[in-house]
């Protein structure tokens, strides 16, 4: 098992450039939880002082942040200066990288909503962005149905959100205000484009 | 369809090739492929773990329908010490047997972790490996198991370290060399990945090339890079550097076996490249595998789409 721990190891320290700064500092004691022999303590010292870990750890972040980037562009955007802030706390309570983008994407979903950030929105408003985005991709990514499978496409959607969308995915930076009523709308991917309407609208153009 | 002895040149599909494969097939003689891009992996352990995904295979399709085609794994992790997925070799065999990939590649690389609860972690990037017997004695066991599922040899890629593990027992080349000789796996030999190592720890492409069996590579990458932060990176961003073609000129006479020359990019990189700019980077890859033959025409798209050179 040593050179399996060696390379658990190895990615904690790529993962954390905190602790890369631990292990560079005080081996001894960061790396004291695993079982490793000497030349395996010794070797992840000399890699944690190597400044090409800081390339290393750079790398773990890009690769985590594509996938979220992906599916909730307009949500990492509102997070605006505070997104590397987030994402530190997110990767740290959540250090199981996945490259499925959209398991990725509803796990940091859905985490946010539980650690809402430090931005000039309410919850619900987040909520909405989020459960917008992800049903976006969702349809957008979907396989495209035989004509005679219609109803059943998977590249249609139907959400319900509290606020306006255009409030949701615009640059002003006042908080969007909650609607009277809750507007439902349908997502069309079936298109080259994605085409959002409101569920009435919808119904009356057919 | 390429012959089975002539070098072809080729290029990695991703789905921002679909006008390509298209309007200019006829200027490849052979498409790489992804495999990982056409199923989604739920991962080991789930009740169903590999899903098609049908728009993405339609478009393998009609690649295979019009050309050759080769694999190239990104998933398998063979080099994982915590994990042997050999559900993930069975289910290369399946795709194998249904489009005849003409050679199944993969990397030499650990880029998952199995966790206590039984699932996989992505590592974020390929972990460096220490060039040791312990290495290569699991890696030896592991590539006879997955060439014996798979009825074939597989080629394994040479890597790209940014902090390389001190106090190895062997380099890289004399590795490789070994892995071959006790497992028969060919070599997919990546200079671009022997320029990023050159650029950033100083090391000879020519040495490695020198101390690696040639007679074992059967594929050579080539792409391009970009720099961040004052390290070199291995990220595809579209045309190769010159010193990726001068690499190729000097090591492709010396592979007695080498049967494909692949291009490989980003999707996110084609905007600046077009396809005019991969025709480019074909043809330049033929020019430097036949440099006497410095006017060879390349084969011309069916499309009215031209050559950028």
């Amino acid at each position: 098992m040593s050179l399996a721990e060696f390379q658990r190891a190895l990615g904690d320290l790529i993962a954390s450039p905190l602790h890369s700064a631990e292990v560079a500092a005080q081996p001894q004691r960061a790396l004291h939880d695993y079982a490793l022999t000497q030349r395996e303590r010794r070797r992840l010292w000399v890699m944690a002082r190597n400044s090409g870990m800081r390339m290393n750890c750079t790398l773990y972040r890009i690769n985590r942040i594509i996938p979220i980037h992906s599916v909730l562009p307009r949500t990492c955007r509102r997070l605006g200066e505070i997104l590397g802030g987030v994402l530190d706390a997110y990767f740290a309570d959540e250090p199981e990288s996945t490259l499925q983008y959209l398991l990725e994407a509803h796990r940091f979903a859905h985490w946010l909503l539980a650690h809402p950030p430090a931005i000039h929105w309410p919850v619900d408003a987040l909520r909405d962005l989020l459960t917008f985005e992800l049903a976006c991709h969702h349809v957008m990514s979907a396989p495209r149905q035989p004509p005679e499978q219609s109803e059943d496409d998977p590249r249609l959607c139907l959400v319900t959100l509290h606020h306006d969308i255009g409030s949701l995915l615009g640059d002003q930076a006042s908080a969007p205000t909650p609607l009277p009523d809750p507007v439902t709308l349908l997502l069309d991917a079936r298109g080259d484009t994605l085409s959002v309407m409101p569920v009435d609208a919808a119904l009356a153009s057919q | 369809m390429f012959k089975r002895h002539s070098i072809g040149v080729g290029v990695l599909f991703n789905p921002s090739l679909a006008h390509f494969v298209e309007h200019c097939s006829d200027a490849v003689d052979f498409y790489s492929v992804i495999p990982e891009r056409f199923w989604n992996d739920h991962g080991r352990g789930a009740s169903q773990r590999f899903v098609p995904l049908p728009n993405e295979i339609d478009l393998l399709d009609r690649i295979a329908a019009k050309k050759t085609v080769v694999a190239h794994g990104v998933g398998l992790s063979i080099a994982s010490a915590s994990l042997f997925d050999l559900d993930y070799v069975h289910q290369l065999k399946d795709w194998q047997a249904r489009y005849g990939f003409a050679w199944i590649s993969e990397h030499l690389a650990a880029v998952r972790i199995a966790q206590a609860a039984g699932s996989d972690h992505h590592a974020g990037l390929a972990l460096p490996l220490p060039w040791d017997e312990e290495l290569l004695d699991l890696l030896c066991t592991r590539i006879q198991q997955a060439q014996d599922v798979l009825g074939q040899p597989m080629l394994f890629e040479n890597g790209v370290e940014y902090t390389p593990v001190p106090f190895s027992e062997m380099s890289e080349p004399a590795f490789l060399n070994a892995l071959v000789a006790r497992t028969g796996c060919g070599v997919l030999l990546d200079l671009h990945n022997l320029h990023v190592n050159a650029k950033n720890l100083g090391r000879s492409p020519v040495d490695f090339i020198d101390a690696l069996n040639l007679d074992a590579v059967q594929e050579i990458h080539i792409a391009g890079g970009s720099t961040m932060h004052g390290i070199y990176l291995d990220s595809h961003s579209g045309p190769c550097p010159p010193e990726v073609f001068e690499l190729l000129a000097l090591v492709a006479p010396r592979c007695p076996r080498l049967r494909g020359v692949t291009f490989e990019f980003l999707e996110s990189y084609f905007p600046l490249m077009g396809d005019h700019g991969v025709l480019a980077q074909i043809a330049l890859a033929r020019q430097a595998l036949h440099p006497s033959a410095s006017n060879l025409p390349c084969p011309l798209p069916s499309s009215s789409a031209r050559l950028a050179i």
